[in-house]
């Protein structure tokens, strides 16, 4: 069993000789060794992909195998979940490093360190089996990514989007670490299965158990970007490196929800099976919220990248919603779609970092009509748009359709209609963006004249900014085709079902980890018919059109035209005025945030 | 947003968060029926099996090694955060030469206050490498010791000036030195894989019979130990450093 | 036993409540320093020598050091811009506070402005 701490350990070994030795090193050469160790960790994850197929593979690190049931040492429980989330993990990181080849300047080797310690980070959090390695692992993501953000730290805003980034993040990492202690106090254990069986076999009453899992996912949550914890991550990204903002959005925001995720059904599911409505009820509350918040502040930006990171909010509530579904077949459908996301937003970030490349800039007016030397990339975002837009063969259409069957079967219909808005309103925001830029559509500029001055912009890369090279374009290429092509065949979407099935088997897990007993079978999965949905995503295309045109050709709209626009800012303001940038009000929001779900836990869970 | 709006909202939340804190907190089992399951074993296995006294370093280093080891790269990542984020893109080469920075006394230090600080820094280094080889048999360990270690060069600089701090650390080296503490950790965890066992299993030579606690009894767990210290010194010191130079030669530079 | 770790619990407390409600960031290094010490104590009397070790030096030594530092840097950066704006030479950036965020809302679906006051197409850049 050679694999297994590879994902985690390559990385970090790699990234320490590169800090040692990388000043001696000319830069093709730490270009070289950052892309090799990128896809050598995406193969292993790929066999470990493979590997585990049949029944999760239990790795004990140093030996330390349970006795008794009882779990002395750290183990990785890696199912075909994680392993293909890391797998996609590995994946963006590669095409990250494709896209800054010599491009991206670079301080001694210290980018591709960070980057490489970034991976290392993600990777131990899809595959380990255990809340205080989990939590490791997340802050360690979280010290590189805080770092990684505010790479360009001469300017001003990167160091105060950093700074936002690492407040936030530290404050859910507490109270993260808080549930971490409560679940060890409790029941002495920190293994995911010995907690979940000790918390099923002397449950602690009172609340403690919902207020531990609210805790422990709270910092998760923070990183997810779930309403209204979200606000760190617009001013992250459009401060962030293109190519640390393709792995932010791409998987990091993921691995919150995944976390999430992760701990419920591997701990608490059982202790709080009794009132899993309860917690249904919140996953679906935060993603709803999230989906309209993200989505509308996603149509009001300008500013491609803030745009693209709303967009992210957006689709992380449709996954929190999939989530919430509290059930195999959602939680299937959330995986396929967020292998879509992943993929299409990191190419959409590609789109972005060569704007940014050629013309320093990625604000909407700015760019006006200059794209057209650039028509490959505006048909690269064309793509991205109806790939949000859930747009088969896009991945993210099948994901779509299998929460919606699934939804539907479990008697909340409305949730297909929430998932839509999510598309509509993220994909006619790229589209509006994509006309004005690559075909000069519509205005040239804002109707307010004192509009605030865009965000200032200084290129990343050096060298040539005539020609876009090969290494930027053609990742972006990969990962959109990537995104159509991966969940074409019917063999993708079942391994994914069955993926779900087994991490949801909270059961079959803990004994398969404390008493190495193999799982029961994966029941015969059904994937949604994909056929009889095709209507959703024409009528998201079109009404995205139909919204993208109405902003570029505001005329149209004739004399309903100032009553609409001033309904609509009216009802936008009270969000947009909660972006202030300043640290303090976010912080106040996560808060009241912690304060209000938990609230509404502990209403929910009165016996 | 105005403060007090702000403030309302901030204690509106706090105050839930405090009594869901509270809620769960009243639900913990108390000191006398603690679920202590996990420290009588590890007390007996510690002993008898690694040959080491204290529980605490033989959960850190083997136990649950590989927790540490993200640990320690969270510091190690840390630090070289630290460093990107204050590193000098404007400083000219120029400015950076020897004499344009003679901050003198960072403090206006007595003759008697020197003597003492540099009586003390000796025991001071002294003491840690103490704390860090001791790691396995007493309180204390490569984290503990290694910062105490790291204080060594600031009491020269309290004492001196920073350029007595810049002489007896390089930059450079120290970098290396760090980069080489945090690789080795992965490394000796590496090492078990070649010999067939799992990662971080503690492959070295262990002490022999149930008495036979020393210095180097505990196998892996003396060497990551002391990998852990170099890393811990080496990083801490850089970020003192860079903390350091960040202030005193972007004050030397704008006056 | 039990009384002192009461006591000492009581003493993070009120020095942890000092330290957040201490306005001038001078004086709050030291009462964070203070709060330092009397957590490695905390951590000494709740029997993890280890744990004190490391609060003793990181708590009570580093983290104020490396805050008083950015204070100071912070105050030497201040005193230097303002001597420079009393002798304005060169224009500096100015960094506003609305950081990231590109301040209000503009629904990208206005009405057309009128033609005076659109901008010449392709405003050029200014040069960096």
């Amino acid at each position: 069993m050679w694999f297994p701490p590879l994902p985690v350990v390559i990385p970090l070994i790699v990234a320490a000789s590169l800090v040692a030795i990388g000043a001696y090193l000319p830069r093709r050469v730490l270009d070289l060794v950052a892309c090799a160790t990128a896809a050598s960790v995406f193969a292993i994850c790929c066999h470990l992909v493979a590997a585990s197929a049949d029944q999760p593979i239990v790795y004990w690190f140093g030996g330390w195998r349970p006795e008794h049931r009882f779990a002395l040492g750290i183990c990785f429980v890696i199912d075909q979940a994680g392993a293909g989330l890391a797998a996609l993990v590995s994946l963006l990181v590669l095409a990250a490093f494709l896209f800054s080849w010599q491009y991206f300047e670079s301080v001694k080797s210290l980018y591709h360190a960070l980057m490489l310690v970034f991976l290392a980070g993600m990777c131990g959090m899809c595959l380990t089996g255990d809340l205080f390695n989990l939590f490791v692992w997340f802050e360690l993501m979280s010290a590189s990514g805080v770092a990684l953000c505010g790479y360009k730290s001469e300017e001003f805003g990167p160091l105060q989007g950093a700074l936002n980034f690492a407040i936030l993040n530290t404050l859910g990492a507490y109270l993260s670490l808080t549930g971490v202690a409560i679940v060890y106090a409790s029941v002495g254990a920190l293994n995911f299965a010995q907690a979940s069986a000790s918390l099923a076999a002397h449950d602690p009453g009172g609340w403690l158990v919902p207020i531990a899992f609210l805790f422990v996912i709270s910092g998760f949550l923070v990183k997810a970007a779930a309403f209204p914890f979200h606000f760190w991550l617009a001013d992250a990204h459009a401060v962030a490196p293109t190519p640390v903002c393709i792995l932010f959005s791409g998987v990091m925001v993921e691995l919150g929800l995944y976390a999430a995720a992760r701990v419920y059904w591997s701990v608490f599911a059982i202790p709080l099976a009794a009132h899993s409505s309860v917690t249904g009820a919140l996953f679906l509350t935060i993603g709803t919220l999230t989906v309209i918040v993200g989505g509308i502040e996603c149509f009001s930006q300008r500013h491609l990248k803030r745009l693209l990171a709303f967009s992210t909010i957006s689709h992380t509530g449709v996954m929190f919603l999939g989530v919430g579904l509290l059930s195999a077949d959602g939680l299937g459908g959330t995986a396929i779609y967020l292998l879509g996301h992943g993929l299409v937003k990191g190419g959409l970030f590609i789109c972005a970092g060569i704007l940014l490349h050629r013309f320093r800039s990625v604000d909407e007016f700015e760019l006006h009509g200059k794209g057209r030397e650039l028509p490959w990339t505006g048909l690269l975002l064309l793509l991205g748009a109806l790939g949000l837009a859930g747009m088969p063969p896009f991945a993210t259409f099948f994901g779509e359709g299998q929460l919606a069957d699934s939804a539907r079967r479990h008697g909340l219909g409305w949730v297909s209609g929430v998932m839509m808005l999510s598309g509509i309103l993220t994909s006619a925001a790229v589209l509006r963006i994509g006309g004005r830029i690559f075909l000069g559509w519509g205005l040239r500029r804002p109707f307010d004249s004192d509009e605030a001055p865009a965000i200032p912009m200084e290129s990343e890369t050096h060298g040539g900014h005539r020609n876009t090279p090969g290494t930027m374009w053609l990742p972006a290429l990969a990962l959109i085709a990537g995104a159509m092509a991966v969940a074409l065949a019917p063999s993708v979407r079942i391994a994914a079902l069955r993926a779900a099935h087994r991490m949801e088997d909270t059961r079959g897990v803990t004994d398969h980890v404390l008493l190495g007993t193999p799982m029961a079978a994966v029941p015969e999965v059904h994937i949604a018919p994909a056929l009889g949905e095709l209507w959703k995503p024409a009528v998201n295309v079109a009404c995205a059109a139909l919204l993208a045109l109405a902003a570029l050709f505001p005329r149209a709209l004739g004399r309903a035209r100032r009553a609409v626009v001033h309904a609509i800012e009216r009802a936008i303001h009270p969000l947009r005025a909660m972006h202030t940038g300043r640290v303090g009000d976010y912080v106040a929001w996560f808060i009241l945030g912690v304060g209000v779900y938990g609230a509404m836990l502990v209403f929910g869970y009165r016996r | 947003m105005r403060h007090p709006g702000r403030m309302g909202i901030f204690f509106t939340g706090a105050a839930a968060v405090a009594a869901l804190y509270a809620l769960s907190a009243i639900r913990l089992p108390g000191p006398e029926d603690v679920r202590g399951e996990y420290m009588r074993i590890i007390n007996g296995e510690c002993v008898t099996f690694r040959h080491v006294t204290d529980a605490v370093t033989a959960v850190n280093f083997d136990f649950r090694g590989f927790d540490t080891l993200g640990e320690e790269f969270i510091l190690f990542v840390s630090v070289m955060g630290t460093l990107v984020l204050l590193r000098q893109t404007d400083a000219k080469p120029g400015a950076w030469a020897p004499d344009a920075l003679s901050p003198g006394r960072a403090v206006g230090a007595s003759d008697a206050l020197r003597v003492w600080i540099l009586a003390m820094t000796g025991p001071t280094v002294l003491f840690g490498i103490y704390t860090v080889i001791h790691g396995q048999l007493t309180p204390g360990g490569g984290f503990q010791g290694g910062v105490i270690l790291a204080t060594a060069p600031l009491l020269l600089y309290l004492a001196e000036s920073f350029d007595v701090f810049r002489r007896i650390t390089s930059h450079r080296y120290l970098e290396i030195v760090e980069a080489v503490g945090a690789g080795a950790y992965g490394v000796i965890g590496l090492l078990a894989l070649f010999r067939g066992r799992e990662f971080m299993a503690n492959i070295f030579h262990l002490g022999k019979g149930g008495n036979d606690i020393n210095l180097f009894s505990g196998g892996t767990i003396p060497v990551i130990n002391a990998a852990v210290g170099i890393e811990v010194t080496a990083g801490f010191v850089l970020l003192l450093y860079a903390f350091l130079q960040e202030m005193l030669e972007r004050k030397e530079a704008g006056s | 036993m039990i009384g002192m770790q009461l006591a000492i619990l009581a003493i993070v407390a009120a020095a942890g409540g000092a330290v957040v409600f201490t306005r001038k960031p001078g004086e709050q290094v030291v009462g964070a320093s203070f709060f330092g010490l009397m957590l490695a104590l905390m951590f000494f009397i709740f029997q993890a020598p280890d744990v004190a070790l490391s609060q003793l030096v990181i708590g009570a030594v580093a983290l104020p050091l490396m805050v008083l530092l950015a204070i100071a840097k912070t105050r030497s950066t201040q005193m230097r811009q303002d001597h420079e704006r009393e002798q304005p030479r060169k224009p500096e950036r100015e960094h506003g506070r609305h950081g990231p965020d590109e301040g209000r809302f503009s629904p990208p679906d206005e009405e057309r402005p009128p033609a005076d006051v659109r901008q010449p197409p392709g405003r050029p850049r200014e040069a960096r």
